[in-house]
């Protein structure tokens, strides 16, 4: 399984997903045009990954702002994990907001809440 | 130049509190930079962060449905993709910010929007809130069936804020307004 990293934009996450330590990271800000063709790449290496069944998964999600679209893409991506969690994958997820950022703190609990998969909050 | 008034235009909006207009084609390239303009230069402190983000956030929804749904479509649009034409005015009140859009669309996608429009007036914040959740969920994996995940997430944003208007044009065309209050948080507003 080959490292998947995206350089970030302005309007596109910075994205490091590398299976040789179980640490998959997005960052920044997402509100591409197309947001499904973007996270395209991220569906397909997420399948394959998760398919290997890794000892140990940290998922650490440093969001500033999403488009609808893009939160869409999201909740999709924490939906994968939750099916990986609930058949027995171990995976951890991290959640870090700004300080007195409360809007993405709400989308992140929201987001927990409406996938059933367990997110620790983490102001940054 | 003819019929051009700058100083009647200028004067209505200083009336209506107006501070960024844009009317012309707007693309992903263009939406992008004004954007972080709105967003980095248009506010005055203290600036309030859920403020500037509520108002990004419309300001994004609103010109993306501009480049994807405007029935005047614009062909090669700057660093291409999809580009159409319309206008997106932010104005500031003593209480508010309001960001509004307009352009023309086809009656088939305006009777599916208002449609929405018409179920989420008179909502409370808690119901709008819930509705885009459950919209989300349920939402295509493309995310994008006329506009609809942006316009509950604009209703929610604006806490119920959300209104619009319409001009016939003819059988085929209308053209729609969309208003999006951002209220100010309340020591802020009486400042």
């Amino acid at each position: 399984m080959d490292r998947l990293k995206i350089d970030g934009t302005k309007y596109t996450l910075e994205i490091d997903l590398d299976p040789a330590v179980g640490r998959l990271q997005f960052r920044g800000e997402s509100y591409p045009e197309n947001a499904r063709a973007f996270f395209a790449p991220v569906f397909t290496w997420l399948d394959g990954y998760l398919a290997t069944g890794p000892a140990k998964v940290d998922l650490e999600l440093s969001l500033d702002y999403l488009n609808t679209s893009s939160t869409k893409c999201l909740l999709d991506i924490l939906e994968v994990f939750e099916k990986f969690r609930s058949s027995g994958g171990p995976v951890n997820v991290t959640w870090f907001y700004a300080k007195d950022d409360s809007d993405t703190l709400l989308m992140g609990q929201d987001l927990s809440e409406d996938t059933g998969l367990p997110i620790q909050f983490v102001e940054r | 130049m003819d019929g051009m008034n700058l100083f009647d235009q200028y004067t209505s909006m200083g009336r209506e509190g107006v501070i960024f207009v844009f009317r012309g084609s707007m693309s992903q390239a263009l939406l992008v930079k004004l954007g972080g303009m709105i967003r980095e230069d248009l506010f005055i402190a203290p600036k309030k962060l859920s403020e500037i983000r509520g108002v990004f956030s419309v300001f994004v929804e609103l010109a993306q449905n501009i480049t994807r749904y405007s029935a005047e479509k614009i062909s090669e649009p700057e660093g291409g993709g999809a580009g159409g034409s319309g206008i997106v005015v932010v104005s500031e009140s003593e209480d508010r910010y309001t960001v509004a859009s307009g352009n023309k669309i086809d009656n088939s996608r305006l009777a599916l929007m208002v449609e929405r429009l018409k179920a989420m007036s008179g909502l409370p914040t808690d119901g709008l809130r819930k509705l885009y959740r459950e919209q989300l969920k349920q939402a295509p994996p493309d995310g994008s069936v006329g506009a609809g995940l942006g316009l509950y997430d604009m209703a929610k944003t604006s806490g119920g804020g959300l209104t619009y208007r319409v001009h016939p044009i003819d059988e085929e065309t209308s053209f729609i307004e969309l208003f999006v209050d951002i209220k100010k948080e309340t020591e802020h507003g009486q400042a």
